[in-house]
């Protein structure tokens, strides 16, 4: 008797899970951006689980470039943005 | 004692909801627009906490009446910031035909703040251990391209979760999204110049 009730109140939980998620679902339908979505399901995977594994490295290469580029030193801008709190 | 039991409560769903933004926004983001809005009572505080400890550092003086008024007048700004941008996301979630309520919108932009408020308290603590300006030796570089690396890795953090109060808080679809940006950033741009202009923020603190 005890095994059935657990048994039904799993099969609840389960149901309640699965009522939830399709409500979630059903609520804000799956984004789509045109002939681009394939590209969008492979790339937002990465922004949804710890994105600062993707964050991080993307922010240091773009200054290292930026500082290597252009005429403004890492320096001077750091020094500008330190004062700006 | 209930009352320090909610509030405890309160604040671990806040450290929670916190840590979820960093690890998984998404489906953190997905529960926060649904949340219970008192958790923004801990944000604001954490942000008034801030404008006290900076005040000394911008007005060069102790004097607690002169750092009163401005740590009042900043947080003030601040507060009338985030209202006008939640009214203003409201709005645009009106014209795009959105669904969104005032709280869920209170909460996604609420929650958006965090990663302006690291920076700010960051960017303060280093101004009193290494302070301005950096040099051009190999430390100074170091520690410039440390300290932008930190500054950009943030600001995409905010921009993520612009794009993920947009999303959850207005239900918008990518189209929506950008149009909506088109209109918002640009105000957000004007309310930047003239936060500066009149002297309250050289980075807005948006």
């Amino acid at each position: 008797m005890g095994e059935l009730v657990t048994k039904h109140m799993d099969n609840k939980t389960l149901y309640q899970n699965f009522y939830s998620r399709w409500q979630e679902v059903m609520e804000l339908p799956p984004q789509t951006v045109g002939p681009l979505t394939p590209v969008y399901k492979r790339v937002v995977p990465f922004l949804k689980h710890a994105p600062w594994r993707i964050l991080i490295p993307i922010a240091l290469i773009l200054v290292c470039v930026v500082a290597l580029v252009h005429n403004l030193t890492a320096p001077q801008v750091a020094s500008l943005l330190q004062r700006g709190f | 004692m209930t009352l320090f039991k909610s509030f405890f409560a309160l604040f671990i769903q806040f450290l929670k909801n916190v840590w979820g933004s960093i690890q998984s926004p998404y489906a953190t983001y997905r529960k926060i627009v649904a949340e219970d809005p008192y958790q923004l009572i801990i944000i604001f505080t954490l942000i008034a906490g801030y404008f006290f400890l900076a005040s000394p550092l911008k007005l060069h003086t102790l004097h607690p009446f002169l750092l009163t008024v401005n740590a009042s007048r900043l947080f003030t700004t601040v507060l009338c910031l985030y209202l006008g941008i939640c009214f203003l996301l409201l709005g645009l979630s009106k014209l795009f035909n959105g669904v969104a309520s005032l709280r869920s919108v209170l909460m996604a932009w609420g929650y958006s703040l965090i990663p302006t408020l690291v920076w700010f308290l960051v960017t303060l603590v280093m101004y009193v251990l290494i302070p301005p300006p950096r040099t051009e030796t190999i430390l100074g570089r170091g520690f410039s391209l440390l300290y932008l690396t930190f500054s950009l890795s943030l600001f995409f953090w905010k921009g993520l979760l612009y794009y993920l109060t947009l999303r959850f808080a207005l239900k918008f679809d990518l189209t929506k999204i950008i149009l909506a940006s088109l209109l918002f950033f640009p105000l957000l741009g004007a309310t930047s110049y003239f936060l500066y202009i009149f002297g309250i923020f050289k980075v807005p603190f948006i």
